[in-house]
């Protein structure tokens, strides 16, 4: 399992609503063009292929895995709508 | 592929659906929760949460436990999937406990895990507290404990187990040190103070938990030795269960000792049943605290340490290895 933030940048408006589109099926939405997801190695690979398949040459997905002593260390600053809390129950 | 999360829903009214393979959670017809089905392993719906068919088919589709409690945090019931084919383990279960010897061993193992850990708890607060009441305890618990081995019957190991109940609860009010709050005596049903209905929350979390995982696990809960079968209580899991008494009340001390909790955390209903609840700051405090409980890390097998709830989940696995005489039941010992 690991915790990957990715974040893309997408020219084209259709190809960046179907990469959200397939990156909400994994993770948490945090920013417009930023997600949170906690995947298995088979999740990751599969996220990966989908989405490089909706890429064009001048688009940008970058994939940032964070370890649990770094994920303890996340800071956020502004509006908190759904946080994928680290800690592993959720009350709501 | 482990998913990581406990749901807990606390916010009364609240309406649970399921979008897009994710829960969402809305209160007054607005999200205020969404969380992929794939990250959750259990929710915990208390009091009045509805949820819609839809959301009850995610759980069952992706094994999700659901447990219901009410507002108090009292266990109703759970949603159960198709029973695991299993069979064979649940038949050999049922021949097993009806034979008494078998029943007689295993009552035995679990009662003297119980007195281990209850002594060890004992000890450990009495370290700095020096009270020669808990003293006292402690001798008669140690002495409850030393003559299992020569009880016969499961009458007599019962009696035992009471017995040391009984002196246990006696001085668990010394361990105490919060003027705002006293224990004199254990009240289950409906628990009367504050203290008692920390305890009692956290029995019953920690009920849910172990059934989850006896169902898991292929056994049936029913069936158990030192909890009387006709009680039509899950006997099994209560027998489990009391190995890890301790940590409910070892947190229960820390919380009430360093003024974590306060009497603001409480609601005071004279006539209701209970009379004392914890208030949704109060509950949703207990309940992060019981799960970092969850997660501290005991010495188990092989000398290497394990979180609790992992113990728990070994401790359901040995009894059917148990069962299929794969190998001995031995109880948790702190």
């Amino acid at each position: 399992m690991r915790y990957v933030v990715v974040a893309y940048d997408i020219s084209d408006d259709r190809k960046r609503d179907k990469i959200a589109k397939e990156l909400e099926r994994f993770g948490y939405r945090v920013q417009k063009s930023v997600f949170e997801c906690y995947v298995s190695e088979k999740e990751y690979k599969a996220m990966k292929r989908t989405l490089k398949s909706l890429m064009d040459p001048d688009d940008k997905i970058y994939f940032y895995t964070l370890c649990s002593v770094c994920t303890g260390k996340i800071e956020r600053l502004g509006k908190e709508e759904f946080l994928p809390s680290e800690e592993s129950i959720t009350v709501c | 592929m482990k998913p990581w999360k406990t749901v807990y829903i606390t916010t009364q009214g609240a309406v649970v659906r399921a979008r897009k393979g994710a829960f969402e959670v809305l209160a007054k017809e607005e999200v205020i929760q969404r969380i992929l089905s794939k990250d959750v392993n259990q929710i915990i719906a208390v009091g009045n949460i509805t949820f819609t068919s839809g959301a009850i088919a995610e759980c069952l589709k992706n094994g999700i436990d659901l447990v219901f409690t009410d507002y108090s945090g009292r266990f109703r019931g759970r949603l159960i999937g198709p029973l695991s084919a299993n069979a064979l383990l649940r038949m050999r279960q049922s021949i097993l406990f009806s034979q008494e010897a078998f029943v007689t061993e295993l009552a035995r193992r679990h009662v003297y895990g119980k007195l281990n850990n209850c002594v060890k708890l004992l000890i450990k607060n009495n370290y700095r507290l020096k009270s020669e009441k808990i003293a006292s305890a402690v001798r008669q618990i140690k002495k409850l404990a030393e003559s299992l081995s020569d009880r016969k019957e499961l009458s007599e190991i019962r009696g035992v187990e009471g017995k040391a109940s009984a002196v246990y609860f006696s001085v668990f009010g010394e361990m105490l040190k919060n003027p705002n709050f006293k224990f004199t005596v254990r009240s289950k049903r409906p628990p009367l103070d504050e203290i008692n209905a920390l305890l009692s929350l956290g029995y019953t979390l920690m009920f849910g938990r172990l059934e989850g995982l006896v169902y898991t696990v292929g056994l049936d809960p029913y069936i158990g030795s030192l909890h009387e079968l006709e009680s039509g209580k899950p006997s099994l899991v209560l027998d489990i269960l009391e190995e890890f008494r301790f940590a409910v009340d070892a947190l229960v001390i820390k919380l009430v000792n360093k003024k974590i909790l306060t009497p603001q955390d409480f609601e005071h209903k004279p006539g209701d049943d209970p009379p004392v609840v914890l208030t949704r700051d109060g509950f949703k405090k207990f309940v992060q605290y019981f799960n970092d409980a969850l997660e501290e890390e005991y010495v188990h097998h092989d000398n290497k340490t394990y979180p609790l709830k992992e113990i728990m989940l070994n401790q359901a696995r040995l009894m059917a290895n148990h069962v299929m005489g794969a190998k001995e039941y031995m109880p948790f010992l702190i």
